[in-house]
């Protein structure tokens, strides 16, 4: 039977951090980028938590992932206000009509 | 397997931990005093959110920025007496809070910075129209939270303090951006602003934890030693481009510049002078104490016996030309005064990066890191003057574009004569303090050998004077469709003679400012 090992959990933080980016990048739905966005830091908080249990072996990657979580929580709360402003002002979400300051 | 677990907990000894947990208590509590600044910092942004639900909304802008203005100042002074002077009993730490943050003189020079240009600020929100009849206590309460965020990323020695605290840094922006929320502009500016901010923290904080497996520990010294057994230099390049995003995005380097010019079109001008230093010279500080732990090109080790090094000072030095030639020729085109000086923030940010560049300067000169602490003095006063001028103009007059600023000069002739002042500043002609620091910088690329750089600066320096000069020409030589003369306040003008004035004397009566500069250091 195969373990899971360090390797296993990095893949699958490596693979979170690129859908969240691909998503960024991607998606015009202003909400659906933020989820992008919480991938990405969901794979940080894994690889943490990872590197924490199988190679450092002390408990500050976790309390990091905490400090994550938190953070990810601060800056949804202000960027979605700021989507339903934009919401307000622009009747959609869509990030790339949300264009009228340019050179 | 469970077992395991609960044998663990036989191991617990009430006792030493007690002990243990009572030493960690009393060293956090020796630390207390050396963070009096950032105390008082976190006890007037209480006040003010309270304030703000008492004070009636007329008075707040008023009553709310003068308490702000004490609070700013009064923790600037305690930050240069805190600096400077030795408690009774009390040694003085290099690290506060079990190595999370440094206390040493790079610190304090970028705390009493910030405090400075915060408080800047606040008289600029004093002066702009733009705020009336807004509650301002959440206003001035964000603008501290942000300025504590500066202070705290200016001393963090930790992976971890580094990324909250540049997110404490960045959330509370981004509120200010948005604060006038019926304006258009300034929604979509947030919008744009909290995105890249909060993807590059996420960027940043994947690469961190990176780091943080290759090294074992979150503190930035062990940066230079690899534990991990079979890392290789790929994993290194990754990890640090992806820390330099983070850094990118507050500094405004390319390639993370692009909310910089929108963001600095949409916000409120005091938001984004604020933007355009503090938050700036915050970046700035991280990244030289960031870099000097990691390296700029010294052998890394990894655990088996194999070293590599990799070139960093290449890479800043390329991103230094590119950022610098990019913000220039971009801002050649704009009409938009806010936007223009959004593009000359990015052209600053490639010349002070040339003070990472030459960050270990020859001993008993001027270091890079020492040049970047002069250029941010005069940037302070150069910047934010120049967008004090560009409040009272858009307040009194409604006008943000470089054509209306024609024929202004005869109209508000000493304000006019100031930006004049602040702008040949911005260039980097004596007698000016611009002049002074950007020769800092030049000397210390010269003194590393990297002559391109410094010929593409001063190249860079040459392309700006067409589109800083383009303002002082419609100021003075065009003819308006107006002659009226514009009021002046007492409080805006001695704010703008002041900071003129201190342009003037780091450009002439340097040698004090330079000597301060000197004794500059930082724990490495």
């Amino acid at each position: 039977m195969m373990t899971i090992g360090l390797t296993h959990y990095l893949l699958l933080g490596g693979l979170l951090f690129s859908i969240g980016m691909a998503i960024i990048i991607i998606k015009r739905n202003g909400v659906a980028v933020l989820m992008g966005l919480e991938l990405l830091l969901n794979a940080a908080a894994l690889n943490f938590i990872a590197f924490s249990h199988y190679t450092v072996g002390d408990v500050r990657g976790q309390v990091v992932a905490i400090f994550i979580i938190m953070l990810a929580a601060a800056e949804a709360a202000v960027a979605l206000a700021i989507v339903l402003n934009i919401f307000q002002h622009f009747k959609g979400i869509e990030v790339d009509e949300v264009s009228t300051l340019r050179d | 397997m469970f077992q395991s677990v609960f044998a663990k907990k036989i191991d617990f000894e009430p006792k030493a931990f007690q002990e243990e947990f009572g030493s960690v208590i009393n060293s956090l509590k020796d630390n207390l005093p050396f963070i009096a600044p950032e105390l008082v910092l976190v006890g007037a942004i209480c006040v003010l959110i309270l304030a703000g639900l008492f004070v009636p909304r007329r008075d707040q802008k008023g009553s709310l920025g003068l308490f702000s203005l004490v609070a700013l100042l009064g923790a600037g002074w305690l930050a240069c007496s805190v600096g400077t002077s030795h408690f009774p009993g009390l040694e003085k730490p290099d690290t506060l809070f079990q190595g999370m943050i440094a206390f040493d003189s790079f610190a304090v020079f970028f705390k009493a910075l910030f405090l400075l240009a915060g408080a800047v600020v606040v008289i600029q929100t004093y002066l702009s129209h733009e705020f009336e009849g807004f509650a301002m206590g959440e206003y001035y309460s964000l603008m501290l939270a942000s300025l504590l965020g500066c202070c705290l990323l200016a001393a963090a020695t930790d992976m971890v303090m580094i990324y909250l605290a540049l997110e404490l840094v960045s959330i509370p922006t981004y509120i200010l951006v948005i604060y006038r929320k019926a304006d258009k502009r300034a929604t979509e500016s947030a919008l744009k602003y909290a995105i890249y901010g909060s993807v590059a923290g996420g960027v940043m904080i994947y690469g961190l934890s990176l780091f943080y497996g290759l090294t074992g520990s979150t503190a930035l010294t062990s940066l230079s030693t690899i534990s991990m057994e079979g890392a290789n230099a790929a994993v290194v390049v990754i990890a640090g481009f992806l820390v330099f995003a983070g850094f990118a995005y507050k500094m405004a380097a390319v390639p993370m510049h692009f909310w910089c010019p929108d963001v600095y079109e949409g916000a409120p001008i005091p938001v984004t002078s604020y933007l355009s230093v503090a938050s700036k010279a915050a970046g700035f500080a991280a990244f030289v104490r960031f870099m000097d732990a990691f390296g700029l090109g010294e052998q890394i080790r990894i655990a088996g016996g194999e070293s590599i090094s990799i070139q960093w000072v290449e890479v800043v030095a390329i991103i230094a030309a590119v950022t610098m030639t990019f913000g220039n020729l971009s801002a050649l085109f704009q009409d938009n005064v806010k936007r223009m000086l959004g593009y000359s923030s990015i052209a600053h940010a490639g010349y002070l990066l040339m003070g990472v560049v030459g960050m270990k300067g020859i001993a008993g000169d001027v270091e890079g890191f020492q040049a970047i602490s002069f250029y941010f003095l005069s940037y302070l006063f150069m910047n934010l003057g120049a967008f004090t001028v560009v409040i009272v103009i858009a307040s009194r007059t409604g006008a943000e574009n470089i054509e209306s600023y024609k024929g202004l000069g005869p109209r508000m002739p000493f304000r006019a004569a100031c930006l004049a002042i602040f702008l040949v500043g911005l260039i980097g002609l004596p007698p000016t303090g611009g002049f002074t620091g950007k020769f800092m910088l030049l000397k210390v690329v010269i003194l590393q050998k990297y002559y391109w750089l410094a010929i593409v600066a001063g190249i860079n320096t040459a392309i700006s004077v067409y589109y800083y000069a383009r303002i002082i020409k419609n100021m003075w030589l065009e003819k308006g469709s107006s002659t009226e003369q514009i009021l002046a306040s007492p409080l805006g003008v001695s704010v703008i003679g002041l900071q003129a004035a201190m342009v003037l004397v780091l450009g002439v009566f340097f040698s004090p400012f330079v000597d301060i500069i000197q004794r500059i250091s930082f724990l490495s």
